[in-house]
């Protein structure tokens, strides 16, 4: 018979916690204690304490933003376009909307950068990129060129992006970041609604630094100054990454364009229509793409209005096959900004503005 | 040593021989739900540690939502909320094959999943599979295999947005010790063989 090993007091005292730690592990798995509570509130306001109106751009807090302070994953910001006289052009202000519903003022801009739009975007280092086209009275006549500024995640002002041949009226944008722990490279795609130009800039960042270049991805687009809408154009941008597309949404024609090689082109390239659809579209203004590779469009009711389809929210196949739309205010000129975020498996969170009510609103929806 | 007793001691370096070639199961069922990669689970003496280049949080183990992915299951996009990544698993012994079930997050076409088996950081080769739709459930299915070389990592990846995977049947490679065991209980066969035709003959020849 082999003898036992002894061992001394000591090691079997530390080899029975040991055990006892693992048994307590296998027989009760640790537990979460986060809970699901408060839930992010289905609708929010918009005005801030300053009074502004009009929300135009929203983003979601990508989750691949880097761990820090100030801005969150999940987080919503809002900008608006009109100030509390309801002067287009003059808006100064977004705000931030946490995950629990809490509404504060992330960053107030001061003149000449007013009238903040929907070329609103958030990289995953905390970087936040907003368009303005600010005017002097809110009228057409006075609109201004308006600039491309950089904010950080705390919504200081770092800088601007750009020059004048890529940013003259920044109206909306699309971010392809692929980005991960602060350090990467986004393609961010800029549409310009007093030029008819979409750009691209392409920005490198670390930690420590950050670098950019701008080109001029396609020009051409139709544009216009009006009365009521103030100014019609390329106004929302979707990047297709599978395809290297970038999809643009014309305000004036009614029509979603697309842009090859968009993330990967150093000349201009040549938009070609993927559908125009003057019954569905009414001066389509922000525009995604959702998990499933359908298109959600947001009429503006800028051009093409029709009251009998106010405010609506479109869908569309891939391919531009209208699908089926929803109002979100029963008066037109409601449906402005629109966000959706990629949670996994055809579930998204999506976020849209009411211009006319002035609010939020954030529903989880899941792609068939 | 009788007949009986080599027959007794080849069958049970037989049974060994089979133990060790049962296949382990990876089925990530005894991980709490939202573990995320990096860790490492450890089945029947075999470890495999689970890892992505989004790590930390790149793949995260959630309920399933398949129909032959079962219990828990194994996908991304973790915590870290990147997608198109690769999962690479390090097995702590070697292998001689590997399946797996899996799903793609595709809605339309689906998209394939490729299997690339390494030894140490050496290629020893690949497979790639597509899944099936199945009725009443949205992504597609399948299953993937790949069996040769000895390896001891794999890495799957694929063109869909997310994957998910499940199951994971390993089988390592025989341990070495029992090449040897079976050599001498074969041998000793063929010598009470070849003894008892010698005696068989001597008694015919008296």
């Amino acid at each position: 018979m082999k003898p036992f090993v002894c061992l001394p007091p000591s090691a079997v005292a530390i080899f029975g916690a040991a055990l006892i730690i693992l048994l307590t592990a296998t027989l009760t798995p640790a537990q979460s204690t986060n809970s699901i509570f408060p839930l992010f509130p289905a609708t929010v306001s918009t005005i801030p304490s300053n009074g502004d109106v009009n929300p135009y751009g929203v983003v979601i807090v990508p989750k691949t933003l880097s761990a820090g302070g100030g801005l969150q994953p999940g987080d919503v910001l809002v900008s608006n376009f009109n100030n509390a006289q309801n002067l287009q052009g003059l808006g100064t202000t977004i705000l931030r909307v946490t995950r629990s519903g809490s509404v504060s003022t992330f960053f107030t801009s001061s003149s000449p950068q007013t009238g903040l739009t929907a070329a609103l975007g958030v990289l995953s280092n905390g970087l936040v990129l907003i368009g303005n086209l600010p005017t002097a009275d809110g009228t057409a006549a006075t609109v201004q060129p308006g600039r491309l500024a950089v904010l950080d995640r705390f919504g200081d002002f770092e800088g601007a992006l750009g020059n004048a041949n890529t940013i003259n009226g920044p109206w909306g944008m699309a971010v392809d970041d692929l980005g991960h722990a602060g350090s990467g490279t986004a393609h961010v795609f800029v549409s310009n609604v007093l030029s008819g130009v979409v750009s691209r800039i392409d920005i490198s960042y670390t930690p420590f630094s950050v670098g950019a270049t701008d080109l001029v991805l396609a020009r051409g687009f139709t544009h216009r100054l009006d009365p009521a809408a103030l100014v019609l154009g390329p106004s929302g941008l979707a990047y297709d990454s599978v395809h290297n597309v970038l999809l643009v949404a014309s305000s004036t024609d009614n029509a979603i364009y697309e842009i090859p090689n968009a993330a990967t082109s150093n000349t201009t390239e040549s938009a070609t229509l993927l559908f125009q659809d003057p019954i569905h579209l009414h001066g389509p203004l922000d525009l995604t793409i959702l998990p499933n590779g359908h298109l959600l469009v947001a009429n503006s009711d800028g051009s093409n209005a029709d009251p009998n389809q106010p405010s609506e929210l479109v869908e569309y196949t891939a391919a531009g096959s209208f699908l089926a739309q929803m109002p979100i205010d029963p008066n037109n000129g409601g449906a402005f900004g629109l966000a959706t975020s990629n949670i996994g498996w055809g579930t998204f969170q999506m976020a849209w503005v009411d211009d006319n009510a002035n609010t939020l609103t954030t529903r989880i929806a899941v792609a068939q | 040593m009788t007949i009986s007793n080599i027959i007794k001691f080849v069958l049970a370096a037989c049974a060994l021989s089979a133990a060790a070639n049962a296949s382990t199961i990876f089925n990530f069922d005894g991980d709490n739900l939202g573990t995320a990669t990096t860790f490492t689970d450890t089945v029947n003496g075999l470890s495999a540690t689970f890892s992505s280049a989004g790590d930390p949080g790149g793949f995260v183990v959630y309920p399933s939502i398949f129909d032959t992915l079962t219990g828990n299951v194994l996908g991304d996009p973790g915590p870290a909320g990147l997608d198109n990544l690769s999962l690479d698993v390090a097995f702590s012994s070697e292998l001689s094959s590997v399946a797996l079930d899996f799903a793609t997050s595709d809605f339309n076409t689906p998209s394939p999943l490729t299997l690339t088996a390494y030894q140490n950081s050496q290629l020893v080769g690949s497979a790639q599979a597509t899944g099936n739709f199945i009725n009443g459930f949205s992504f597609p299915e399948g299953q993937i295999s790949f069996g040769g070389a000895a390896f001891n990592n794999i890495v799957i990846s694929s063109t869909a947005t997310d994957f998910a995977v499940d199951n994971i049947a390993a089988i390592a490679t025989p341990e070495p010790g029992l090449f040897p065991l079976l050599a001498v209980g074969l041998g000793a066969i063929a010598v009470g063989s070849l003894r008892a035709k010698s005696r068989a003959k001597a008694a015919s020849n008296n």
